[in-house]
């Protein structure tokens, strides 16, 4: 067996644990668990969720390392994965969740609707750590259909037709997320609260 | 603004629309003050996420995080088999449609074979008093009539036009065309 070392390639640790070699899957584990975790704490904003789902997602990935073939890099194979994961979580939370009012509202862009467009560019000038900051709360704030849909957008770069197809809804409705989770995050950006607009 | 013109405006910002719907939002933005602020604001958004996913790392050490996906993967393993290795999935993958073909080969071997045995089904067991027993040759178009012989044994159903009989003792059998 190989001794594997930090830096050896995703091919070649693929290979091997391909191949039934546990100890290079753990390479692979060690070298994605950051980013694999990071996917699925976004999405769920809850530290144990995002460690199980996570955890989850590799024990998938190596009952089905025979499917890959490659096509997309090993890390974002295994983003999939967690997203698929943490989609089916949410879905279950939300069939338990009351069709709240508020629920409701938030489906159809109910307070956006109101809001005033945010200028000037309301991020301008700030440092990237203070931005990330508050992109972070801001994420806090919006619902999970929002913050799927914006995650699955700008940070895993999916067009309108991949992300109907995860969460599982029309094009149409991932269009009208979409518009109305960026104009919350640009209210929530610029330090807007909702009772400035009651 | 109407909202299908707003949701236009965005899918133009994220290159969702074909040159000719490109085109026209790009004539509204520059004409409409309203629709280019609201483009601005959606771009400013946009600009803002990009590159700046909020940086977040495993809350725990690389053995404690390790240890649980390898007693999940033990423990599993344990009632199935460990991942299939690559030249098995290819060949699981070349095969499957060729076991399909294979199959609806013999399909149709079997219905087209003239030197086959005749398929026969039995259609009805319907009689009263006696023991009898309907088969069909679908490819015959012949229905067999088996009555087996009670100890008082039934007369013979009316009606029927059996284009031949016969009879071993314990049974006798119609031919029906």
């Amino acid at each position: 067996m190989p001794d594997w070392q930090d830096n050896s390639s995703d091919a070649d640790l693929v290979r091997s644990a391909q191949q039934g070699d546990m100890r290079a899957f753990e390479e692979l584990v060690a070298q994605h668990r950051d980013r694999v975790y990071a996917r699925a704490y976004s999405m769920m904003r809850n530290e144990d969720e995002a460690l199980d789902l996570s955890q989850d997602a590799w024990v998938k990935g190596w009952q089905r390392l025979g499917q890959f073939q490659g096509d997309s890099s090993f890390a974002t194979w295994m983003t999939r994965i967690v997203i698929n994961l943490c989609l089916d979580q949410l879905r279950k939370l939300k069939r338990k969740r009351a069709d709240s009012l508020e629920a409701m509202e938030e489906e159809s862009g109910g307070i956006e609707r109101r809001l005033p467009v945010i200028l000037p560019n309301p991020t301008e000038g700030l440092e990237r750590a203070e931005l990330r900051a508050r992109i972070d709360r801001a994420l806090d704030q919006l619902s999970d259909e929002h913050r799927t849909v914006l995650i699955l957008h700008e940070f895993e770069q999916m067009e309108y037709k991949q992300i109907a197809r995860q969460m599982q809804c029309s094009i149409g409705t991932v269009m009208s997320r979409l518009f109305y989770a960026r104009r919350r995050m640009a209210s929530l950006l610029a330090g807007l609260r909702r009772e400035i607009l009651e | 603004m109407k909202h299908d013109l707003e949701l236009k405006l965005q899918a133009w910002l994220d290159a969702e629309l074909s040159a000719a719907e490109a085109e026209q939002m790009r004539r509204r933005a520059a004409s409409d003050p309203e629709a280019a602020s609201l483009l601005a604001e959606l771009q400013n958004t946009k600009s803002a996420l990009l590159q700046n996913e909020p940086a977040v790392t495993v809350p725990e050490a690389r053995p404690f995080y390790w240890s649980k996906i390898q007693r999940q993967i033990q423990r599993q393993a344990s009632v199935r088999p460990s991942p299939a290795p690559p030249w098995a999935e290819r060949l699981r993958r070349w095969l499957a449609p060729l076991a399909g073909a294979a199959a609806l080969a013999a399909v149709l071997l079997l219905a087209l074979n003239p030197f086959a045995p005749p398929v026969v089904n039995q259609v009805s067991d319907m009689a009263e008093g006696f023991q009898t027993r309907t088969f069909r040759d679908d490819s015959a178009g012949i229905n067999f009539v088996v009555f087996h012989q009670t100890p008082q044994p039934s007369d013979a159903p009316a009606g029927a036009a059996p284009a031949h009989t016969r009879n071993d003792g314990s049974s006798f059998v119609i031919e029906v065309e």
